[in-house]
């Protein structure tokens, strides 16, 4: 992020930027709009002041700044806080004024890092939801960093994983959640669960009282009721292949009527089938400790 | 009730400390300079016996004189000073970090004498200026390279702090949305370290005002051509012309509270800086104001 910004030199690789190189450029040079994890505000400017900073710098006529400042605004509803400094606005409010002041300078790429990292987690989920929106509304590419998989898969039309600096897959939300490339990809961006060494899709894996051909047996531990969801904690039966006791708890997503209907209680003996065609691959060895970027 | 004791004595305590050391002392010296009433302080000095007016108001426009030129080099030294050991990394950052508290660490004396020796007649450069018909020692260059010598620290060591607190992302926001580098820096970081600068800056006004030590060695101390204020109040005690002594120590005390005050009222009005709304205050804010809670 900081790289397509040019605040750091990349050691190797170049960047373009609709088809140019802008590699050399500084970042006042780019075309890009770079919201700060931060936001990093000016703090002794007001609302107003921030917003208009990027068409001050470039000695804009006053009444075409007047006028984009308050469309800006506007456009992120502080349009009545334009005399208020930032240690007088909300968590939500400095980030939509972030956003306003990365957008007026009318930028090929917007760059946001962790936009919502620093919100708590029901105005982040509103902002979501609004930034989405304000995007379709104002059409500019957007790159957005984020460590949380719900986000990316909410907010992005593609996803870029990125893991250990090694980009693993790029591809839709859906490409990523049902074709994933590889078990880092399968257990980041969805829910996954482990079945004799296999991944798969806690949706993927059913229950049921009676054995069926490749059923696995296995006992209840846990059934935990989250509305429509409702979530089996499952302990397989040693298959004698010395798999330690770790490898053997896996879950299941059931819907509220398939759980209902089989009744189930700690320490019931089941059976457990995964679904053919489920996302699946080799158990990697370890997957805790990897930061990914999506 | 033992706590509200506490409280109370540590107040006491502190307030009678200052009263002890600063507040009875320069009060005594207004009382004395007045003590004869206003008119015939002023009469003395204004219509002496001797060649004391004369003196007394040329020490106070050289005063004046070398504070507005060695305050400036030194404010903006500080703030480059600062930014320097703020932004960069390089070898050699810790000395110059030392080096930069060297001036009030050593004596005053010691830095008039060190001046002498490099800059005096038989001094290394010295020999060499006077040549180019350039005097330094016992003249205004000289007074002013003292005042700025033991004065060189206050302004980075108020500015430094805020700059560490605010770190860089203003400036690299700043530069993304298309400043350049002198746009970053008055538009985004001088505003920023602004009353860390006014702090800074009046401390330093401060010392070169109240400087004697460097000078009384560099200056000559010739009555009415290389005397400030405080060689002239040093002069007139000697010569036990007190009441001449205590109305210019009145003098040069009011200058420097009067400098202290116009921070303080800058500070207050169109200060009250945004940050420190009800809204609660910033950090670099209370980095600015715990040094002020240092001020003399």
């Amino acid at each position: 992020m900081r790289v397509i910004a040019g605040l750091e030199t990349p050691d190797t690789g170049r960047v373009f930027i609709d088809g140019d190189d802008v590699t050399g450029l500084a970042p006042k040079d780019r075309g890009i709009g770079f919201c700060f994890q931060h936001y990093a505000l000016f703090r002794h400017m007001t609302v107003w002041e921030n917003v208009a900073f990027g068409l001050k710098v470039r000695h804009r006529p006053k009444d075409e700044i007047a006028k984009k400042v308050a469309e800006l605004l506007d456009l992120v509803r502080l349009d009545g806080q334009a005399a208020r400094y930032p240690s007088q606005l909300s968590g939500g409010q400095r980030q939509r004024m972030a956003l306003a002041r990365a957008l007026i300078v009318e930028p090929r790429v917007l760059l946001l890092d962790e936009p919502f990292g620093a919100l708590d987690a029901l105005v982040s989920k509103e902002l979501r939801a609004w930034l989405r929106r304000l995007h379709d509304e104002v059409h500019v590419t957007t790159v957005l960093v984020t460590h949380d998989q719900e986000e990316a898969m909410e907010v992005a039309d593609n996803l870029a994983v990125i893991n250990l600096g090694r980009l693993e897959q790029v591809g839709t939300p859906q490409q990523l959640y049902d074709e994933p490339v590889n078990d880092f990809v399968l257990t980041f961006v969805g829910p996954a669960t482990s079945i004799r060494g296999e991944y798969f899709r806690p949706h993927n894996v059913s229950v049921s009282r009676v054995p069926a051909p490749g059923s696995h047996q296995a006992s209840v531990i846990r059934v935990a009721h989250l509305g429509f969801e409702v979530r089996v904690e499952l302990r397989l039966d040693p298959d004698g292949a010395g798999e330690d006791e770790k490898g053997l708890f896996a879950w299941a997503q059931l819907d509220r009527d398939t759980a209902q209907l089989l009744a189930l209680n700690p320490g019931d003996r089941v059976h457990v089938v995964t679904d053919e065609g489920s996302p699946s691959a080799e158990a990697p060895a370890r997957l805790d400790g990897a930061t990914s970027e999506a | 009730m033992k706590r509200l004791l506490g409280r109370y004595g540590l107040r006491t305590a502190v307030l009678g400390y200052l009263a002890l050391l600063v507040v009875v002392p320069v009060g005594a010296i207004a009382y004395r300079a007045f003590a004869s009433g206003f008119v015939t302080a002023w009469r003395n000095l204004a219509n002496p016996d001797g060649a004391s007016t004369s003196g007394f108001v040329h020490a106070l426009v050289l005063t004046l004189v070398v504070a507005l030129i060695a305050v400036p080099l030194n404010a903006v030294f500080g703030v480059v000073a600062a930014l320097v050991l703020a932004r960069r990394r390089f070898p050699g950052a810790a000395l110059l970090d030392a080096a930069i508290d060297l001036p009030v660490a050593v004596s005053p004396v010691v830095v008039g004498l060190a001046l002498v020796l490099v800059y005096g007649r038989a001094g290394w450069f010295g020999g060499w200026l006077a040549r180019q018909g350039i005097q330094v020692i016992f003249s205004i260059p000289g007074i002013v390279m003292a005042s700025a010598f033991v004065s060189i620290p206050y302004v980075t060591r108020a500015v430094l702090p805020v700059l560490q607190e605010i770190g860089t992302e203003q400036e690299q926001a700043a530069a993304t949305l298309g400043a350049g580098p002198w746009q970053i820096f008055w538009r985004v970081t001088l505003p920023s370290i602004r009353w860390g600068l006014a702090y800074g800056v009046t401390l330093t006004t401060a010392r070169v005002l109240g400087e004697y030590g460097a000078l009384s060695i560099v200056a000559g101390n010739v009555v009415g051509h290389t005397q400030t204020l405080t060689l002239y109040v040093g002069y007139l005690f000697d010569e036990s012309d007190t009441a001449g002594a205590d109305f210019g120590a009145f003098i040069l005390a009011a200058i420097t509270l009067a400098v202290l005050a116009l921070l303080s009222i800058s500070k207050a009005e169109k200060g009250s800086p945004p940050w420190r709304s009800r809204f609660g205050r910033s950090r670099s804010d209370l980095a600015v104001s715990s040094l002020s809670t240092t001020s003399p």
